[in-house]
């Protein structure tokens, strides 16, 4: 079943995505709404995955069975960020761990601890951040980070603590998201067999949330009066790399109250039935967000290296430089635009997709 | 309060006939008038309705006071009138009364001495048919349930302790049957009275044409192949939550113990990294 | 290995009984020679045909008690055995001055309140005096209280209300077979409990009572000799029984190692027991069950069920010939059977009017019918009459239970291997035959099962035939009385 609320959310975390990375790819403007899409994406991940395991069941597909298709389409995800690092980016970033890695993880995680009490997947995300802080100050987050860059070397210890802990989207605290995603699914959408005829109230949602954004506005308040090293090393302020206490707790928050009132507002108040274009598109994107995800950075980063390899002395040589922000902005909006009217196609004719790859691979 | 009034029957019927509408009802309220006490652990009363009540009876009782109990022309009429929407009404003669017995309607021809008593004896023994009929006919619709909850009554897997609940709410309906026609029991089932009285020798012989012993025995029978296989979910379901609960437990010293393994992991790999 | 040797007299119930339980439980050879003096098997169980129209009915035992709500009812799981089917048979009803009286109501209604309270003042007390526990009990000596041996006379004189004392004595008159003050209190009180189901209830073989012996029949391995009266037993010297026969005006003299005289009290004063000992015993055994009873059995034939809606049971008690039963004989059958009344007169009734020819006798019974039923005489077909005197034996009131050793082994100091067996040895029934012949039969397969070729000090095997039989033995007779 398709909510239109989760459309509408994930084709905004992907515009943010497009826009972002045009930006700052291009030409090296890091914009405000940066770091709230990888987040929104990883939590209506999460959800997803309850969605989608829910629609198997009711097809009568066994427990069994619905683990293997989500082993196997984790799997998928993870070597795709690892082949994404490679192809679309360079082999020198192979172990960057991004965030198709993590969902890619999440979606394995989940498939195992799906049927376990929404209680115990929230104490497992609770332990995760308050480890996370601990284990980037045991594997010293600051020496893999070179100017802003995360830069690890070709060695299993640097690569597994890139993939837990120090990474661009490492496990640690990251998995959060798609968990707290998958448990908000299982309060929201119950099974039809429970008995319960009318649908639950997002008011919990929205209140766990309000309860993140406080905690994190709270953290961001009393960081200065707190004594080193926490400051430096524990309560750090809005970072999204490393990702912070304020950043989750805030990303958490902005997920679950943006979700729980477009829930309310869109799926069940059925607000934007006199726009149907925006659920058209909203659904489009959202359908394709897997290849709009390879597809943009594809379209803006492939002729940025080869434009470096020609007429620069290296492919990175024009990263963050390439255009100014009229330019690269506007490519952003017409990036999106492009993609909107292509995914129609491919719709309409049927054409192969990643998601349909994939499909075809792990179901 | 006005007395029920043969209506719906002719004059030509003998003075004194009579129609009952009879329901069944913990109090009387402004239902009507009492026809026959219920044996007291049964905590109901067969109500017979004021004319004009349109309250839909569960039984109709024609009461027809007359010397001669096999006058031909009147056994005629009453069959005429009991046959209404049944099939085949049964007839059953005794010395100085004609009992009669339908789907939901009942009548009697006895001198006016006896009828009182046999009145009453109807109204408990059609209270007695409706039960066993209201429990056949909702012991019938579980059946469709039980082949797929016959599984978890050996097995209980993720999915089928989701519906806890509604095997639950079936094991409580049916322990309700249970309950419901366990409390008739010793009505149907009280033994031969010796000496008989009229009423008694009715009793027997009504009861052992409606067959009321053969289907309380049937279905018994069927509610333990019920209560069985409930009873066996229902351990399967606590056995199954206990250890859920149990293995909660143990997961969450699994995550703390991952939580442990994953610093010790860390200061491995960044000794390593060093 | 010689075979023993078992010689049966009487081929009625008393005799098919136990040789087929003999047959059943033996674990050693054997083999039995039944004699029968008649034609026929069956003894006092006789269903019959009548001639003009396709109906059987019963001319001797008419029911069977069914005391399989108490506990063990050996007969009826003998019945069930046999794959034979049953019909229950119920009555209440009883016609006392041309009306029936079905119950409480019929008698408030005649009698009026005290009446009513006098029955039920009689009934609590004879429940008082024998609970279904004793009732069932098979040995009227296990009743405790040491007044129940007094005459049953008593217990009637003592109803205030001579309309219920008459309804009391005339419905259980034909059960009785006898007068009250003829019988104890003991067995008159049964007679009249047995109508209370939760003492006892009736029934019948579907089809015809006759059912029971022929089958038992068919599964016996014996020799069976129609026609062979009994002429006399004696003992041989080499200590066997031996048993002269007449046939067709011919004697033979078989040799028994064990012989049971399954006869009725009344048909053994013609068979002769010779020496002293022997001569004597029995005569002592005959004259403490002589207390003859007597039934008539009248049965007729109609075209037409004329009684259908007024007697809608198996029988009715009519207040003529003393008390007498009606039967409907076709309610036997499952479905129905053709119309067939059938009466059974007993105790002084019957032994008067047996000398009355068979046309008087049915013209009688046609009188006896209510005066609702007298059109029934236009549909007569046919009428058949059996007599049956001195077939059964009363208990009478004083008589001190004999154990069972005694009944069952009249002479058992040189005539071990004599047994009787009997109804008139219980309760006159068919339920106490089965019970005579179970007694004597495990006691003879017990002697079976230790002939010298078994080993004497080897115990049996649990729920083996010699366990069983063991089990049955009684103690040895030390002296007799």
């Amino acid at each position: 079943m398709r909510y239109a609320s989760i459309d509408v959310l994930r084709t905004v975390a992907i515009a943010l995505m497009i826009l972002v990375h045009f930006l700052e790819n291009l030409s090296g403007v890091t914009w405000a709404p940066a770091g709230l899409g990888a987040p929104l994406f990883a939590f209506l991940s999460g959800l997803n995955i309850r969605i989608w395991t829910l629609s198997l069941e009711a097809k009568g597909i066994t427990d069994e069975a619905i683990r293997r298709i989500a082993v196997r389409r984790g799997l998928f995800l993870f070597v795709l960020g690892i082949a994404f690092n490679v192809l679309v980016w360079l082999p020198s970033d192979t172990f960057n761990w991004d965030v198709l890695t993590m969902i890619g993880t999440a979606m394995v995680a989940l498939a195992f601890l799906r049927g376990l009490p929404s209680g115990f997947l929230a104490f497992v995300c609770a332990v995760v951040f308050v480890l996370s802080p601990f284990l980037r100050i045991q594997a010293d987050y600051a020496s893999h980070w070179t100017n802003g860059y995360f830069e690890s070397e070709t060695t299993l210890p640097d690569v597994l603590i890139g993939y837990l802990s120090t990474g661009y989207i490492p496990l640690f605290p990251w998995i959060i998201f798609p968990i707290v995603g998958h448990i908000a699914g299982s309060y929201l959408f119950h099974r039809p067999t429970d008995g319960e005829a009318t649908p639950r109230s997002v008011r919990p949602l929205v209140t766990y949330g309000v309860c993140f954004l406080a905690i994190s506005v709270f953290l961001r308040v009393i960081r200065d009066a707190l004594p080193d090293p926490i400051p430096t090393k524990l309560v750090m302020g809005w970072t999204m790399f490393p990702a912070s206490p304020e950043y989750v707790t805030g990303l958490l928050g902005i997920a679950l109250v943006s979700f729980g009132i477009l829930h309310v507002g869109i799926d069940r108040r059925d607000c934007l039935r006199r726009v149907p274009a925006i659920l058209n598109v909203t659904r489009t994107m959202s359908q394709y967000s897997l290849t709009v995800y390879l597809l943009h950075h594809i379209l803006h980063l492939w002729p940025l290296w080869i434009y470096g390899t020609l007429f620069g002395t290296e492919a990175t040589e024009f990263w963050h430089s390439a255009m100014p922000v009229a330019v690269s902005g506007p490519l952003a909006l017409g990036c999106f635009a492009a993609c909107s009217v292509l995914f129609r196609q491919m719709r309409r004719r049927e054409w192969p997709s990643v998601e349909s790859l994939m499909r075809w691979l792990c179901d | 309060m006005r007395l029920p009034t043969n209506t719906d029957l002719p004059p030509s019927w003998p003075a004194g006939s009579v129609t009952h509408r009879v329901v069944y009802r913990v109090e009387v309220g402004a239902a009507g008038r009492i026809l026959a006490e219920l044996p007291f652990p049964l905590n109901r009363r067969a109500i017979a309705l004021l004319s004009g009540d349109a309250t839909p009876a569960e039984m109709e009782l024609l009461s027809v006071p007359f010397e001669n109990p096999e006058d031909a022309e009147l056994i005629a009429r009453v069959r005429e009138w009991i046959a209404v929407g049944a099939s085949a009404p049964q007839m059953i003669t005794f010395q100085g009364a004609q009992l009669f017995w339908g789907a939901g309607r009942a009548a009697v021809i006895a001198p006016q001495s006896r009828l009182t008593a046999l009145e009453v004896l109807l109204a408990e023994l059609a209270y007695f048919e409706l039960e066993i009929g209201a429990i056949e006919k909702s012991l019938g619709g579980f059946w469709p349930d039980l082949e797929a909850d016959a599984g978890p009554a050996f097995e209980l897997d993720e999915r089928t302790h989701r519906n806890r609940k509604k095997l639950g709410e079936r094991f409580r309906q049916l322990l309700g049957l249970r309950a419901r026609l366990t409390r008739i029991l010793p009505f149907v089932q009280t033994p031969h009275v010796y000496p008989p009285t009229l009423a008694s020798q009715v009793s027997e012989r009504l009861r052992e044409r409606l067959r009321m012993e053969h289907r309380i025995e049937i279905l018994q029978q069927q509610l333990d192949v019920f209560e069985r296989i409930y009873d066996a979910c229902g351990t399967r379901v606590s056995e199954f939550t206990a250890s859920k609960k149990g293995h909660l437990l143990e997961m969450i010293i699994i995550v703390m113990l991952a939580a442990q393994t994953m610093l010790v992991l860390f200061e491995v790999l960044t000794i390593a990294r060093n | 290995m010689r075979a023993w040797e078992i010689g049966i007299i009487g081929g009625g119930p008393g005799g098919l009984m136990t040789a087929y339980t003999i047959q059943k439980w033996a674990n050693d050879p054997f083999r039995i020679t039944l004699l029968e003096a008649s034609d026929r098997l069956g003894g006092k169980i006789l269903t019959r045909q009548f001639d003009s129209v396709s109906a059987h009915y019963e001319a001797g035992a008419a029911e069977i008690y069914d005391y399989s709500h108490m506990g063990e009812d050996p007969l009826k799981e003998l019945i069930a055995e046999l794959g034979l089917p049953i019909a229950r048979m119920e009555g209440s009803t009883a016609v006392v001055g041309d009306r029936p009286l079905a119950n409480l109501d019929d008698m408030h209604d005649r009698y009026g309140p005290d009446a009513v309270k006098a029955f039920a003042e009689f009934n609590r007390r004879a429940k008082d005096r024998i609970t279904p526990q004793e009732f069932y009990s098979p040995d009227p000596e296990a009743v405790g209280d040491p007044s129940i041996r007094r005459g049953f006379d008593v217990a009637l004189n003592a109803i205030p209300v001579p309309e219920v004392r008459s309804y009391v004595e005339q419905f259980i008159h034909s059960d009785l077979a006898t007068e009250p003050e003829n019988t104890s209190l003991a067995y008159g009180l049964q007679n009249y409990l047995m109508n209370d189901h939760a003492y006892m209830s009736l029934y019948g073989i579907a089809g015809g009572n006759e059912a029971l012996p022929r089958e038992l029949a068919k599964r016996l391995n014996a020799e069976i000799r129609l026609r062979h009266r009994v002429a006399s037993i004696e003992k041989t010297a080499e200590g066997r029984m031996a048993v002269t026969t007449e046939c067709r005006g011919s004697r033979s003299v078989s040799t028994f190692d064990a012989v049971v005289v399954a006869l009725p009290n009344a048909a053994m004063r013609n068979v002769v027991f010779r020496g002293n000992r022997l001569a004597s015993a029995m005569a002592e055994h005959r004259a403490e069950y002589d207390h003859p009873a007597h039934y008539l059995r009248v049965t007729i034939a109609f075209r037409k069920k004329f009684w259908h809606g007024k007697l809608n049971e198996s029988y009715c008690m009519l207040d003529q010939f003393g008390g007498c039963c009606l039967y409907d004989e076709s309610s036997r059958n499952p479905g129905g059977g053709y119309p067939v009344l059938g009466w059974l007169i007993a105790g002084e009734a019957a032994e008067a009017l047996a000398g009355l020819s068979d046309e008087q006798l049915i013209e009688k019974a046609l009188d006896s019918l209510p005066s609702y039923f007298s059109h029934g005489r236009e549909w007569i077909v046919e009428g058949r009459v059996h007599r049956w005197l001195d077939a059964v034996n009363a208990i009478p009131g004083g008589l001190q239970a004999r154990t069972l050793d005694w009944r069952h082994r009249p002479e058992p100091v040189d005539h071990p291997n004599l047994f009787a067996v009997g109804d008139y040895l219980f309760d006159s029934t068919l339920n106490g035959v089965l019970d005579s012949a179970n007694y004597a039969a495990m006691w003879i397969v017990s002697l079976l099962a230790d002939t010298p070729k078994e080993s004497h000090d080897r115990p049996a095997a649990l729920g083996t035939p010699r366990a069983i039989a063991d089990k049955y033995r009684p103690a040895p007779v030390l002296a007799r009385r």
